[in-house]
């Protein structure tokens, strides 16, 4: 089994997978009880269905398989913990390869969206439970949200 | 000073001012370490920008302003129940006191608010909540409440 890294994430260090946003950049509206962030611009360009998802996870983990959409991208905004994001940028028609498996580290207040095609598995936490939230829309082909085992090897990551 | 109570948010309750889903109540996926749950149809029909939110504020409190948006806005309650205030989308310069509701929240909730809807920032049921939004909507309006500031507080079981 390959040990896999957690990379720090930026916008170009991040583009060969889609874009990365730091809302907290952005627009801040404050007053003494509450702090707001807003995108300068849109994100979401089309309708999209939206997702919550929990995850938690001992002190290391697994990938061992992960899905691609090929005709949806993936929006995903972090929660109030930070996550581990695993994304491939391996061949959609074929399995996700453990070379390609890189792990990158999401704030609160981040945002990425996935380029079609690119693979990625569910995020895991960094200590604790945690929430997430995604938005997408496939074309409802079975293979959209078929998860296919990493080749040759599963990646182990440690936190 | 006039008191209302916040209540759990409902599907019917919510109608007027748009769509309230509880996402928990669909069918998970899952995997080793996670679950997850998603909208059968599309949450929002408009191109927007992402908004996250914290706030100190807790219930009860006093709402004396309420703002409103020419565009679509998606609340998703963090992991923290939440009281959202709105009142009604009809053409007016300033919401009025008697229009007013305020509803709760909880983990796994959304609510799409449809433009004109009167809504302020939310606030949390037993301490400080951090929020998700997305922005369809680039103008945005600020008005004193019509009649007077307004206490929210939560009912007594």
């Amino acid at each position: 089994m390959k040990n896999g890294s957690i990379c720090r994430i930026g916008k170009e260090v991040f583009r060969p997978y889609g874009e990365y946003y730091n809302i907290k950049e952005d627009n801040e509206i404050s007053s003494k009880s509450y702090h707001a962030y807003q995108t300068a611009t849109d994100i979401i360009t089309r309708p999209l269905k939206l997702g919550i998802t929990k995850c938690s996870n001992e002190k290391s983990f697994v990938i061992d398989s992960m899905e691609r959409h090929l005709s949806s991208e993936e929006v995903q905004i972090v929660g109030n913990k930070p996550i581990i994001l695993s994304v491939a940028d391996s061949d959609p028609s074929g399995n996700p390869r453990t070379e390609d498996v890189v792990s990158f580290l999401l704030q609160p207040g981040d945002v990425i969206v996935l380029k079609p095609g690119i693979w990625h598995d569910a995020c895991h936490s960094t200590g604790g439970e945690t929430m997430y939230y995604f938005l997408s829309l496939t074309n409802g082909e079975p293979s959209e949200t078929a998860w296919l085992s990493v080749k040759p090897d599963p990646v182990s990551v440690e936190l | 000073m006039k008191e209302i109570y916040a209540v759990d948010a409902r599907k019917e309750a919510c109608g007027r001012y748009g769509t309230f889903i509880k996402l928990t109540d669909y069918e998970a996926f899952s995997g080793t370490g996670w679950e997850c749950w998603m909208t059968e149809g599309i949450c929002i029909d408009q191109s927007a920008g992402i908004g996250i939110c914290h706030c100190d504020s807790v219930q009860p409190f006093i709402l004396d302003k309420m703002k409103k948006s020419d565009g679509q806005k998606l609340i998703i309650c963090g992991t923290q129940r939440m009281i959202l205030t709105v009142a009604g989308r009809e053409d007016s310069l300033s919401p009025g006191i008697d229009s007013i509701e305020a509803f709760i929240l909880n983990p796994g909730e959304i609510i799409l608010l449809q433009p004109g809807v009167w809504y302020d920032i939310c606030r949390g049921v037993t301490g400080p909540v951090d929020y998700f939004e997305l922005l369809s909507g680039r103008n945005e309006i600020c008005s004193q409440i019509e009649g007077g500031s307004l206490r929210i507080v939560l009912k007594n079981e």
